[in-house]
């Protein structure tokens, strides 16, 4: 059982980072800090915030794409509106225009880590797009640009793609 | 009748899992008996053991909640699904 002040402590950390990076937290407090009693658990059983929603080896490097937060919330928020265990969501779900739901596992059988052609994983032409924030220059390698760049704070249409030193 | 009173059902969930907790509410609702194992809690090299079994039963790394009724099985809170699977 985890101290409820540190649950509180933790979920207030976390609310304000994600606020303060263009991230939202699940507006369903009790869920939200469930789900934190769970990172705060598998900090004190693993060393590491292994996902709630998903078994941990226990081992730092299998489990290093599931440490929160996992390389699948962005894919995940683009697609469903929230992260795999829910902690995150979009500001549409904030506003209550899309409902939480739950979010297929797209994480592969091998984690990307241990899988070979993986080892050394470089962002070259071809691969995941560059996005580049007009506003402060922020670059990002991903399917689609943030919703909210998260050092200036501009929205995602203030991104443009980029590729060999210039917009294309 | 519903197929759980006649199947065993079980679900294996994380204890620490959000998605669980509701599953178990649903399943509580819906007065479905169950046999509730949290595999996170469980001593290493059983609970190595026991992925290995579920994976072998669903074809792929288990992901929780899932669900087993009979030879039948549901992966995340799905309640079209479990209600489905269950004959709610």
């Amino acid at each position: 059982m985890i101290d409820e002040k540190r649950v509180d402590e933790l979920y207030r950390r976390l609310y304000e980072e994600a606020e303060a990076s263009g991230y939202h937290l699940n507006p369903d407090v009790p869920f939200t800090k469930s789900l934190i009693e769970g990172l705060l658990i598998n900090e004190d059983r693993y060393g590491y915030w292994a996902c709630p929603c998903r078994i941990a080896e226990g081992n730092k490097e299998y489990d290093l794409d599931i440490i929160c937060p996992c390389d699948y919330r962005d894919p995940d928020l683009d697609e469903y509106g929230a992260c795999y265990c829910a902690l995150y969501v979009t500001q549409e779900v904030l506003d209550g225009k899309r409902p939480v739901q739950p979010v297929p596992e797209r994480r592969p059988d091998v984690p990307p880590q241990l899988a070979k052609k993986a080892m050394s994983v470089t962002v070259e032409e071809g691969s995941l797009p560059v996005w580049r924030c007009r506003v402060c220059g922020y670059l990002c390698a991903r399917e689609n640009p943030p919703s909210v760049c998260p050092v200036c704070k501009a929205k995602k249409d203030r991104f443009e793609r980029f590729a060999f030193g210039r917009a294309v | 009748m519903s197929e759980s009173d006649t199947q065993n059902v079980t679900l294996y969930a994380l204890s620490t899992c959000g998605w669980c907790k509701m599953t178990r509410g649903w399943l509580d609702e819906n007065h479905v008996e169950y046999e509730c194992i949290y595999v996170d809690l469980m001593p290493k090299e059983e609970r190595e053991a026991l992925v290995a079994q579920i994976q072998e039963r669903i074809g792929r790394r288990p992901a929780f909640p899932t669900v087993f009724c009979g030879d039948k099985f549901v992966v995340g809170f799905n309640k079209d699904q479990l209600k489905e699977m269950l004959g709610l």
